[in-house]
C-alpha cells in the first residue's frame, strides 16, 4: 500500500476512534456493559496482582479469583479495557470504590456469589486520569472500530482506489447501529473487526508463508474476543476446499500438500493455543471450562425481540427477521451496491482462466495466478451471520448486533461493485468523488441524527424511527437511553429519592455513581416501593409501566425521551404531595 | 471488446451509477424528512385545543407508541378510563389523536364487531392529527361492574375487604394488567391453583348487552403457563355463558344479550394453574393473574 493510502487509512481510523470517544459520552451505559465494567476492573486487578505478588496471582486460586466474574465470555477485550482504565480513568467518586460498594453490590447483583475480591485491590483511578472510567473502558473497543475502518479502506483501496476505500469504510461505520455498538464496551464490533482481520489474513495466507502462520495468531485473538470467531475455521476451510475443487474442475492439478495447507494447520493449532493463553480462566480445568463455555452459549437465554408488533421469545423466529432488519437499518443504496458487487465478484471469479505452470504448495496453497475466490469468500462471510440467525433452531437473539459481523463484508462487496461500475463508466475521477459523497449521505444522516440512540434508528426508506414504530419494530433494549437526562433527572422526578430504574443494570447504576453522574441521594428500588420510575419501551416489558401507574397513581409521564418523536424512555413521578412513603 | 460493445457497457454502467446516485439522494431526503420532529411545538397547541373542547367524550391515542408523549401533554388522554378502554362498544362519540394517523387502524382493532363509526372532524397540528368520531349506535355503558362494589367468595367462604378482597386462597382486586401488551383495567384474581372465585353483583342495571373480556397477565406469566381458565356467567339464577379461555386468545371478548332491567350477575372464574413452568418443573407460586372486565350496555337512560 502506498504511503498516501497508509496515511489515509490511519487518519480514518484515528478519526473514527476520536468521534466515537467524543460522541459516546452521550450514550448511556448499556445493560451488558455494567457487568463488563465490573469484570474489567477485576481482570485489570489481576495484572496488578501479577506485578505485586506474582506467585499468588499466577496460581489457580489467584487467577480464578479475578477471572471468575463474567467467565461466559473470553477475557481479552475486558482485560484491555481494565488496563485502559488503569491508565486513563479518573478515580471513583467518594463512597463508590470497589471496597466500599462490594457489600451493596453483593446484595443486589449476580456478583453476590463471587468470592471476596477486594484484597489488594487498588481502586484509585488511572495513572493519567483524563476521562471517566466508563469512557476509558470503552476506548479499546473504539480503537478496534477505528482499526476496522482502516482495514476496510486499505482492503478496498488496494483494488479499487481511494474512493472505493472510502466507500468501504463509510459503508460500515456510517451505519447507525454499527456506530452505536462501535462505541460500547462490548464485543460485537470488536469481534466484527477481528473476523475481518482474520479473513484478510487468510486471504494473504494463500500466498504468504508468514501470513500462513500469522492467520492462526489472529484467529486465536479473534476467538479471545468473542465466540463468533469459532465459526471461522470451518468456514475458511470450506472456502479453501471450494477454491481447490473449482481449480480442479477447470483442469488445474491440485497437489495433496495444497489440501491441508499451512494456514489451515495454523488455524487448527496455533489459534486455540493463543485463545487459551489469552484467557487465564481456562488455564485451570481447561476441558471442563471449555465444555461449560460451549454449553452456556449452546443454551443461550432467549432474548425478547419485537418484530412487526409481535414479541418473539422462543425459536423459531421468522426466517425473514435478519434480512428484513438488515434492510430496515441499512440504507438501501448500500445494499444495492453490495448486491452489484457480489454479482461482479462471482462473475469475475468464474471467468478466471487457470494459470499454466504454476503449482501450489503447503505454504503457498493458491499462488499468484490461481483464483482466490474473493467474491465467494466475502459473500460467504456476509451471508453466514444472517443465515445462522435465520435458522429456525437458533435461539432468539436480539438486535442487529448479532449479525454485525456481516457488515464489513457488505462494505467490501459494495466497494467492489462501485469499482467495477466506475471502471466501465469511463468518467473523470471528480465525478466518482462527488457521487461517493451522495452515496454515503443517507447513512451519515441517519447516524448523526440518530445519535445517541443509534440502536433505535432505522433506515430512511422505512421512515426512520417513526416508520419503524408504526411497523412494530423494536425501539431498543439494554436501558441505555437515559444518559442525556442524568444531569436533570433529580429535578425531573421532583426530588423523589426512590427510583425504579427498570432495564438499567444495577452495575450500570454503580458505574454512573462511580463517575458522579447519578443523581445524589437517589436509590434504585422495585416498582412497589418507587416514588418515581423509568420505563424503557420494549413490548415485553409493558407490564412494568402499568405497575408504575398503579404505584404512582398516574399514567402521565413527567418527561419522555424521544427519537424523532418516538418515545424511548418515559419518566414517571408521583405528585410530591401524594408520594408513597 | 468492440467500440460499440464498450459504448454499450459504458452507457449501462452510467445508467446504473445514475440510478444509485438518485436512490442515495432520495434516501437522504427521506432521512432528513424522517428526522423532522415539530411535535414539541405542536403538542401544547393540541393539548390546549383538546382541553377547550365542549364535550366529555373520551380521548384515545391512535398509535400505541405515541401513548407516553400523548399522555404527558394531553390530560384527557391520560385518564385511566381512556388509557385502559376495553373496546369501543358503548362509546357513541370519541376523539383520537395520532401522528399522521386519524385512528382508523386503532378503531378497526377496538371495534370488536361493533358498528363502524364515522369521522366527524379532523384537525391537524403539524404532524399531529386530532379526529372526532361518532358511532351509528347510541348505546352507552350503563354500568361497569368490575370497577364497582362486588361480593367475592370462594369455597373457603366470603373474601374480606373492599377494593382488595382477601380470600383464604389468595386475593381479588382491581388492577391494571398487561394483556396482549396493552393496559387492561379489570378485576384480577390471584388465587391458588384450582380455586373457583365467585364474583357477584346483586343489583345490576342491565341494558341490551352484558359485555366484557377475559385475559391473562402478564407477558412473563403467560410465557410460563398456558393453562386455560373457565368462565361461567349467571344472570339471576340462569347460567348464560360457560366458556374456556386460553392465553392465546389474548383479550378475549364475551357478550350476552340481556333484557333491560335490574338483576343479579354472577361470574365464576376458575384458573386451573396460576404458577409457572420452568426448567425445574411446575412452581405453584402465584405469578399469573386472570383479568376480567364486565359492562352493561344499552340505550341511554
Amino acid at each position: 500500500m502506498s504511503a498516501r493510502r497508509s496515511a489515509i487509512a490511519t487518519l480514518l481510523g484515528l478519526l473514527t476512534t476520536l468521534l466515537l470517544a467524543l460522541g459516546h459520552r452521550e450514550v448511556g451505559y448499556a445493560r451488558d456493559e455494567g457487568i463488563y465494567f465490573a469484570a474489567s476492573r477485576q481482570y485489570a486487578a489481576w495484572f496488578a496482582d501479577v506485578v505485586r505478588a506474582p506467585g499468588e496471582a499466577l496460581a489457580a486460586a489467584g487467577r480464578d479469583r479475578r477471572f471468575r466474574i463474567n467467565h461466559e465470555h473470553p477475557a481479552l477485550l475486558k482485560s484491555v479495557a481494565g488496563l485502559s482504565a488503569q491508565l486513563l480513568a479518573r478515580p471513583p467518586a467518594e463512597g463508590t470504590s470497589e471496597a466500599e460498594t462490594e457489600a451493596e453490590t453483593e446484595a443486589k447483583t449476580e456478583a453476590k456469589t463471587e468470592a471476596k475480591t477486594n484484597d489488594g485491590f487498588v481502586d484509585t483511578g488511572g495513572a493519567f486520569p483524563v476521562m471517566d472510567e466508563g469512557a476509558a473502558m470503552r476506548l479499546p473497543a473504539q480503537v478496534l472500530a477505528g482499526v476496522a475502518v482502516a482495514l476496510l479502506f486499505a482492503a478496498a483501496a488496494a483494488t479499487g482506489g481511494t474512493c472505493a476505500g472510502l466507500l468501504a469504510a463509510g459503508a460500515f461505520i456510517l451505519l447507525p447501529h454499527v456506530a452505536f455498538h462501535a462505541g460500547l464496551h462490548a464485543f460485537d464490533v470488536p469481534v466484527a473487526t477481528a473476523i475481518l482481520a482474520v479473513v484478510l489474513a487468510y486471504r494473504r495466507a494463500q500466498r504468504s508463508r508468514g501470513w500462513g502462520i500469522g492467520v492462526g495468531v489472529v484467529l486465536g485473538m479473534a476467538i479471545a474476543v468473542k465466540h463468533n470467531a469459532l465459526f471461522l475455521g470451518p468456514l475458511l476451510a470450506a472456502h479453501h476446499f471450494g477454491a481447490l475443487a473449482f481449480a480442479r474442475v477447470r483442469g488445474q492439478t491440485v497437489r495433496r500438500s495444497q489440501c491441508f495447507p499451512l494456514h489451515l494447520v495454523s488455524m487448527a493449532t496455533i489459534a486455540p493455543l493463543v485463545a487459551v493463553a489469552l484467557w487465564p480462566w481456562l488455564w485451570a480445568h481447561p476441558v471442563d471450562r471449555i465444555v461449560e463455555y460451549f454449553t452456556f452459549h449452546r443454551q443461550h437465554a432467549y432474548y425478547n425481540t419485537e418484530y412487526f408488533g409481535l414479541n418473539y421469545n422462543q425459536p423459531p423466529m421468522p426466517i425473514s427477521y435478519p434480512f428484513v432488519m438488515t434492510w430496515a437499518t441499512v440504507p438501501t443504496v448500500l445494499l444495492v451496491l453490495t448486491g452489484i458487487g457480489a454479482a461482479f465478484a462471482l462473475v469475475r471469479d468464474a471467468g478466471r482462466s487457470p494459470p499454466v505452470g504454476v503449482s501450489g504448495s503447503f505454504t503457498v496453497p493458491l499462488p499468484e495466478g490461481w483464483c482466490r475466490h474473493d467474491g465467494a469468500l466475502y459473500i460467504m462471510m456476509a451471508a453466514f451471520p444472517l443465515v445462522l440467525i435465520a435458522l429456525p433452531s437458533t435461539p432468539v437473539f436480539g438486535g442487529t448486533k448479532h449479525w454485525i459481523t456481516a457488515y464489513p463484508f457488505f462494505a467490501l462487496l459494495a466497494a467492489h461493485g462501485w469499482t467495477e461500475l466506475w471502471r466501465r463508466a469511463h468518467r473523470p475521477h471528480a465525478w466518482q468523488a462527488a457521487a461517493l459523497a451522495v452515496v454515503l449521505l443517507p447513512g451519515a444522516i441517519t447516524t448523526v441524527l440518530g445519535h445517541p440512540f443509534g440502536m433505535s434508528q432505522y433506515a430512511p426508506l422505512v421512515g426512520g424511527a417513526r416508520g419503524a414504530a408504526d411497523l412494530g419494530l423494536g425501539r431498543g433494549f439494554w436501558g441505555h437511553a437515559i444518559a442525556t437526562r442524568l444531569p436533570q433527572l433529580g429535578a425531573i422526578i421532583g426530588g423523589a429519592t426512590r427510583l425504579y430504574v427498570h432495564d438499567i443494570h444495577e452495575l450500570a447504576v454503580l458505574q454512573y455513581r462511580r463517575e458522579g453522574r447519578w443523581p445524589e441521594g437517589v436509590t434504585s428500588v422495585p416498582p412497589s416501593r418507587a416514588q418515581a420510575g423509568l420505563v424503557f419501551h420494549e413490548l415485553h416489558m409493558a407490564t412494568w409501566e402499568y405497575a408504575l401507574w398503579e404505584q404512582l397513581g398516574t399514567t402521565a409521564p413527567v418527561d419522555v425521551i424521544t427519537l424523532d418523536g418516538v418515545p424511548l424512555v418515559s419518566i414517571y413521578a408521583a405528585d410530591a404531595a401524594e408520594r408513597p412513603r | 471488446m468492440s467500440t460499440t460493445g464498450t459504448d454499450r457497457t459504458t452507457a449501462w454502467a452510467l445508467r446504473v451509477l445514475g440510478a444509485i446516485v438518485v436512490l442515495a439522494a432520495a434516501e437522504s431526503i427521506a432521512a432528513a424528512l424522517a428526522a423532522r420532529d415539530p411535535s414539541p411545538v405542536m403538542w401544547p397547541a393540541l393539548a390546549d385545543a383538546i382541553a377547550d373542547r365542549d364535550d366529555d367524550d373520551p380521548v384515545f391515542v391512535a398509535q400505541d407508541w405515541l401513548g407516553p408523549t400523548a399522555r404527558m401533554h394531553v390530560a384527557a388522554a391520560a385518564e385511566l378510563t381512556a388509557v385502559t378502554h376495553p373496546d369501543l362498544h358503548g362509546v357513541p362519540r370519541f376523539h383520537m389523536i395520532g401522528w399522521g394517523d386519524d385512528g382508523s387502524k386503532a378503531i378497526a382493532r377496538a371495534l370488536e364487531g361493533g358498528p363502524v363509526p364515522s369521522l366527524v372532524q379532523r384537525r391537524e397540528y403539524g404532524p399531529l392529527v386530532w379526529s372526532t368520531w361518532t358511532s351509528p349506535s347510541t348505546d352507552v355503558v350503563l354500568q361497569t361492574l368490575t370497577s364497582g362494589a362486588v361480593e367475592v367468595t370462594t369455597s373457603g367462604g366470603p373474601c374480606r375487604g373492599r377494593g382488595t378482597h382477601r380470600c383464604a386462597e389468595g386475593e381479588v382486586r382491581p388492577r391494571i394488567i398487561e394483556v396482549d401488551y396493552r393496559p387492561r383495567a379489570c378485576l384480577a384474581t390471584a388465587v391458588s391453583d384450582g380455586t373457583t372465585v365467585r364474583m357477584r353483583w346483586p343489583n345490576v342495571q342491565l341494558g341490551e348487552r352484558l359485555r366484557g373480556h377475559v385475559g391473562m397477565g402478564d407477558f412473563n406469566a403467560r410465557l410460563r403457563n398456558d393453562a386455560p381458565v373457565r368462565v361461567v356467567v349467571r344472570i339471576g339464577t340462569q347460567e348464560v355463558l360457560r366458556r374456556t379461555v386460553t392465553d392465546l386468545q389474548g383479550w378475549s371478548p364475551l357478550e350476552i344479550a340481556t333484557d333491560p332491567g335490574v338483576a343479579a350477575v354472577e361470574v365464576e372464574l376458575t384458573a386451573g394453574l396460576g404458577g409457572s413452568f420452568g426448567a425445574k418443573g411446575y412452581d405453584g407460586t402465584h405469578t399469573r393473574s386472570t383479568c376480567i372486565e364486565l359492562r352493561t350496555i344499552g340505550g341511554a337512560p
